[in-house]
């Protein structure tokens, strides 16, 4: 519940501030005449499935071997590990390694296309698991069409989110995998909390769609900040970068581009480690929320009011959809009596009674709505997956 | 002119970003941390005085080139008998024009040829044995390449990499300032709102009027009217066919730069700070991350070695700029001493027009 609330206070406090990356090539069709058109133009050639006989599964059957994916850990030092100042002579060992790992980060980096919006992703494995930013991916189940460096395209679907309550914030994890068969090129998936401020990183995405003459477009920067639920660095980004990769210098991927503010150095990433955390969810197409304070686990129970204290008692402000208070009949302007015999005064004091139960416990709610009292037997859903 | 399109996808995209904003750092986390000292961050200190080697001589190559005493771009020496490589559109209606050195000596400059495509001049000025700069004639350079930009200022630096493909960059159409309606005229399009500071507050048009043709060719449907108009770049004059009620006028309007006319609202590009004016319509440029100010244009990019591997051109987005690379920068320069003016179509049709008027 207070998660829930700092989210919305937070939402008021940076409105306008911070944009998303993502881009609807309708738009950016009509202004720059970049991406829609070259598309329609067949400029990109199909990739073509290997004959297998079997028609591409609309969902990946994903259930039976889940393989989370190893660290990749940063073992060479060089001077991209560096987090103060550089010299002429560091520049140049950073010049030699990212030239050296940079021809693999391209050729695993994709233009994403989904509905009439485009962003960027990076396969992260063999079978084609790709990752993008959740607000590329939408929702699970969505058909995607992934365009490679060279031109060729290959189909995919979306899966499951990893993003903040309500869709808002949080890490803005999306995954996408491709549904055609293949052995696909793929870069491995990194350490994204031993990150250290200061160390080099480099991003690679399509900005404004898709441009075959183009290619994937290059950003350097170092690490800002390390965050749980995002990285930020000066690799400056632009609209329809979203999703795409940003690597350390063994060329593994330790982010994904989310969001930017005004700044040019405020560019933030979703950290790898949150896909890696979250994938058995994500590839069964869950929809994760990310909550900061951990009580997200599965075995966190969860009401699903928002709540403020008035003059009256303890009045409700909102109902989150679908939750155990939702189900109940909750409504807005609700005022909570009692919660299991007791009397929550305050917004703190409700979310320790409830944090005090456990999933599925069955309890006493009694509400007041006008004049009418009622006692509701609540079941407690979790917190989280909804 | 695509206003209405804009307007309703960036209300669309606002309606999104509203969604899926984030808290930025969560304060529960107790991590709220000031991040990366500035002075370590790709262009702070700790990271560009290691260039200084690099920048010491190459800044003596560079000269800041003003028209009516008003600074317009940077120049880049290439002969030492005076000659000058600058950025041709920002000299535009200067009548005097003039270089500083480094060491802030000026001289009185005479353009020697420009060529359009380009975007590129070339000035002479009366001096000798000049400081030249050494060109990297690799035309090769990828991604992944550190190349920087030095300024004229003491040890102004400014690094990034090489970013995408070397290629032909497509012109970045103009616009009139006007906003489609969205009511159906069998006669045209509608228009539904006239920017102020845009050629159509300049020539009249105002709400209700109809678009009926562009460049004599029949404009009923919006999109036909959108291409017709942003295939052009800023500065291009397109006739238009304007019925208002029952009268019938055709008008000349002079498209101007869609950030110049809507300001801002490219979201999704966030300018951060002045762009170039002429971003597009280039032969060949190297794109590069270097955060390099439009009033660099006409300066060197550099590699670690300090030798020139373009001259800046256009400094396009937050992130995005390009320079004409080192080979094709010798051969325009050959081109123009040997008198040779290279003009697009549009600008000889513009001098003509001039010189009509």
């Amino acid at each position: 519940m207070r998660s829930w609330i700092r989210v919305s206070f937070g939402l008021l406090k940076f409105q306008g501030l911070l944009t998303i990356l993502f881009v609807y090539s309708v738009g950016v069709g009509a202004t720059t005449g970049s991406f829609a058109d070259e598309v329609k133009k067949g400029d990109v050639s199909e990739l073509k499935a290997k004959p297998t006989g079997k028609k591409p599964e609309a969902k990946p059957n994903v259930r039976n071997v889940v393989k989370i994916p190893t660290i990749s850990k940063r073992v060479k030092k060089g001077p991209w590990s560096k987090t103060g100042a550089v010299t002429l002579t560091d520049l140049r060992g950073i010049q030699r390694q990212m030239q050296a790992v940079l021809p693999k980060a391209r050729k695993a980096t994709v233009s994403v296309q989904i509905g009439g919006g485009s962003g960027s992703g990076v396969i992260v494995s063999k079978d084609g698991y790709v990752l993008t930013a959740a607000h590329v991916s939408r929702r699970p189940g969505l058909a995607a069409t992934l365009v490679f460096e060279d031109g060729r395209k290959a189909r995919g679907v979306t899966l499951g989110l990893f993003v903040g309550p309500g869709g808002r914030g949080g890490p803005d994890a999306g995954m996408i995998k491709i549904t055609q068969k293949g052995d696909w090129p793929y870069v491995n998936m990194g350490d994204s909390s031993t990150l250290k401020q200061g160390e080099w990183c480099f991003a690679l995405g399509y900005p404004a769609g898709y441009d075959k003459e183009r290619g994937p477009v290059m950003r350097i920067g170092r690490i800002i900040k390390n965050q749980p639920d995002t990285l930020m660095t000066d690799c400056t980004l632009l609209g329809g970068d979203s999703g795409g990769p940003l690597f350390d210098f063994e060329g593994n991927v330790i982010g994904i581009h989310s969001r930017i503010a005004r700044p040019t150095d405020w560019n933030f990433h979703a950290p790898v480690d949150a896909f890696r955390d979250k994938w058995v969810e994500m590839i069964e197409s869950e929809r994760v929320v990310y909550d900061p304070d951990g009580v997200a686990s599965p075995n966190t129970p969860f009401l699903g009011v928002q709540t403020a204290e008035t003059t009256k008692g303890l009045v409700v402000d909102a109902v989150v959809k679908g939750s155990s208070a939702a189900k109940a009949g909750i409504k807005k302007g609700d005022l909570i009596l009692m919660f299991d015999k007791k009397k929550p005064r305050n917004p703190g004091r409700l979310y320790e009674l409830v944090k005090n139960k456990k999933v599925g416990d069955a309890v006493i709610v009694t509400v007041k709505r006008g004049k009418v009292e009622m006692s509701l037997r609540i079941k407690l859903g979790r917190r989280g997956l909804r | 002119m695509k206003m209405n399109r804009t307007i309703r996808w960036f209300g669309f995209l606002g309606v999104l970003a509203f969604g899926v904003i984030l808290t930025g750092p969560s304060e529960a986390h107790g991590q709220r941390t000031r991040g990366l000292d500035r002075g370590l961050r790709i262009n702070g200190e700790g990271v560009t005085k290691s260039l200084k080697p690099v920048i010491a001589g190459v800044r003596r190559s560079i000269v800041r080139v003003l028209g009516d005493d008003e600074h317009l771009a940077l120049g880049t020496i290439v002969s030492r008998d005076g000659l000058i490589i600058t950025k041709a559109s920002e000299l535009k209606g200067k009548k005097v024009i003039q270089i500083e050195l480094f060491n802030n000596k000026a001289f009185d400059a005479k353009v020697v040829g420009k060529d359009d495509k380009f975007d590129l001049a070339l000035l002479r000025v009366k001096a000798k044995a000049l400081p030249v700069v050494r060109w990297d004639q690799n035309a090769n350079r990828g991604r992944g390449t550190w190349v920087a930009a030095p300024y004229l200022e003491d040890e102004a630096v400014k690094l990034g990499i090489i970013a995408a493909n070397r290629r032909k960059i497509k012109v970045v159409g103009g616009v009139i300032g006007i906003v489609l309606g969205l009511n159906r005229d069998k006669r045209g399009v509608p228009i539904a709102s006239v920017a102020p500071n845009s050629a159509a507050s300049e020539i009249g048009l105002r709400p209700g009027d109809v678009i009926s043709h562009v460049n004599g060719n029949v404009t009923k449907a919006r999109e036909v009217l959108i291409k017709s108009v942003t295939k052009f770049p800023p500065g291009e004059r397109v006739k238009l066919v304007v019925l208002r009620g029952m009268k019938r006028m055709e008008l000349e309007a002079v498209l101007r730069d869609r950030s110049v006319v809507f300001g801002d609202k490219d979201r999704f590009r966030v300018a951060n700070g002045k762009l170039s004016r002429r971003r597009g319509g280039f032969p060949v440029a190297i794109q590069h991350d270097v955060p390099i100010r439009p009033e660099a244009c006409g300066g060197p990019l550099v590699d670690l070695t300090g030798r020139v591997v373009g001259i800046n051109i256009a400094k396009v987005n937050r992130s995005e700029s390009y320079a004409i690379p080192a080979d094709e920068v010798l051969k325009v320069i050959k081109k123009l001493k040997a008198g040779k003016v290279v003009k697009t179509g549009r600008e000889k049709e513009n001098s003509k027009a001039a010189r009509k008027g």
